[in-house]
């Protein structure tokens, strides 16, 4: 005998997203898992919150600064990255370096997202 | 005080006291470096338009604040699964001691059982609403704690249900219902309760019927096998089928009663209407063939389901 489940309310009254909304969502899913990637490259050399946004943008990638200050404060806290506050031009502000600790982590991340690229570039030649 | 100061301060107010002065320095530090640039964009120093629509760019403080926050839900993503199953299990227990409360509460109480059924159910919700409130509470502060001990790394595949051996899936806002149900009967039917209590009358559901003590047990069974449902919603053609046997019992005992000429015994008002009592005897009657009806519909679904040979639609 087959088992009976109803269909959930829920199911029915979700609202589906439109194609362009998923779209939009999955190219968001797949930028944030770079970030971190692209935010520790960039502190190889030291950058402050603002300079480091405008070095990633002038790299091609565009990051609000609501995303992206929480998350170099979130690298710092994990010891990716090291900061001092500073005076620079007139204006104390604090810049960021990536720590030893970051630097083996961004190497395996490299060493990954090669691997990523190169399965992917390999898949999609094989797909139709 | 001017946007930008008014702006940081919003923010830091939502921020930890540990964290917030650094942060609104860093953030204060980072607007300065956006307008500056904007300034040497325009060749002047930005307005207090121009500043204001910057900070609405940047978006609201308490949304701004929010994305420093370490912990961005009550419930954290690790913890999320073994909070439903503690929840459902959880609340499950709290819908049994709050119904056990209430009944032995309704023992003490005068007047119709009926009139104390919202009063019972609110004391069950608020008994419920204090176990939904417990578990978060303790999962929002030791949900990681627990998502770390290892709950679902032992596990053995042969104890996981067979499906074949699965009769249905009963959806648990069904056996919510059936529960609340049970707790109506309960209420209907336990001790001495439930009859019209005053200093001058007293009626009492007729005690020397040995069906009505049975009914007060299979009405018990009844609300243990529902709250087995709630908590396991698939269950196998046996479990299943002691549930039928159980709601059969339960018609047969409503039946019983149902042919007993004097249903409610009155004492201690030997003036009282005979007229109004046969009315009302009348009406519990009525109410006692329309359950049975109900009863009787439900089960035959039931049984339909279970039996392997397709049987004509009742």
């Amino acid at each position: 005998m087959t088992i009976k489940k109803p269909p959930s309310t829920l199911e029915k009254t979700e609202i589906e997203p439109s194609s362009a909304e998923l779209n939009d969502r999955q190219r968001m899913e797949l930028r944030r898992g770079s970030l971190t990637l692209a935010v520790l490259a960039a502190l190889r050399q030291e950058e402050y919150a603002y300079s480091l946004r405008k070095k990633l943008q002038n790299a091609g990638i565009d990051i609000e600064e609501g995303t992206l200050y929480p998350l170099v404060r979130r690298l710092e806290q994990q010891g990716l990255l090291e900061s001092q506050w500073r005076e620079g031009d007139n204006r104390e502000r604090r810049y960021y370096q990536i720590s030893a600790l970051g630097k083996t982590v961004l190497d395996t991340l490299v060493g990954e997202w090669q691997t990523i690229t190169q399965s992917l570039q390999n898949l999609l030649k094989e797909t139709p | 005080m001017n946007l930008i100061e008014r702006y940081i301060q919003a923010v830091k107010i939502e921020l930890s006291p540990r964290q917030r002065e650094d942060i609104g320095r860093e953030l204060q530090s980072s607007i300065q470096e956006g307008l500056d640039d904007l300034a040497e964009r325009n060749r002047q120093a930005p307005t207090e338009h121009e500043v204001s629509q910057y900070l609405e760019r940047l978006g609201h403080p308490v949304r701004v604040a929010s994305t420093y926050w370490t912990r961005r839900s009550l419930i954290s993503e690790a913890a999320y699964p073994i909070y439903k199953q503690a929840l459902i299990l959880g609340l499950s227990w709290y819908i049994g001691i709050g119904v056990l409360l209430a009944v032995l509460d309704l023992e003490g109480t005068q007047g119709w059982a009926i009139t104390q059924f919202p009063r019972v159910l609110n004391d069950i919700v608020a008994v419920v609403l204090f176990g939904l409130f417990s578990i978060t509470l303790v999962f929002h502060y030791f949900g990681d704690a627990i998502a770390a001990l290892p709950f679902f790394w032992r596990w053995n595949p042969k104890r996981l249900p067979n499906l074949e051996n699965l009769a249905a899936y009963l959806p648990r806002t069904q056996t919510a219902w059936a529960l609340i149900g049970s707790v109506f009967s309960l209420s209907l039917l336990t001790f001495g309760s439930l009859g019209y209590r005053s200093s001058d009358l007293t009626i009492d559901l007729s005690s020397g019927s040995a069906a009505l003590v049975a009914l007060r047990i299979l009405v018990l069974v009844d609300f243990g096998l529902n709250l087995l449902h709630l908590i396991q919603p698939h269950w196998t053609r046996a479990k299943l089928m002691v549930h039928v046997l159980n709601q059969i019992a339960i018609v047969f005992c409503l039946v019983q009663i149902f042919l007993l000429p004097n249903f409610l015994v009155v004492s201690s008002l030997p003036a009282l209407d005979p007229n109004l009592l046969s009315s009302i005897n009348l009406m519990i009657k009525i109410s006692l063939a329309f359950m049975v009806l109900m009863l009787i519909w439900t089960e035959w679904r039931r049984v339909r389901g279970l039996l392997p040979i397709k049987l004509p639609w009742f």
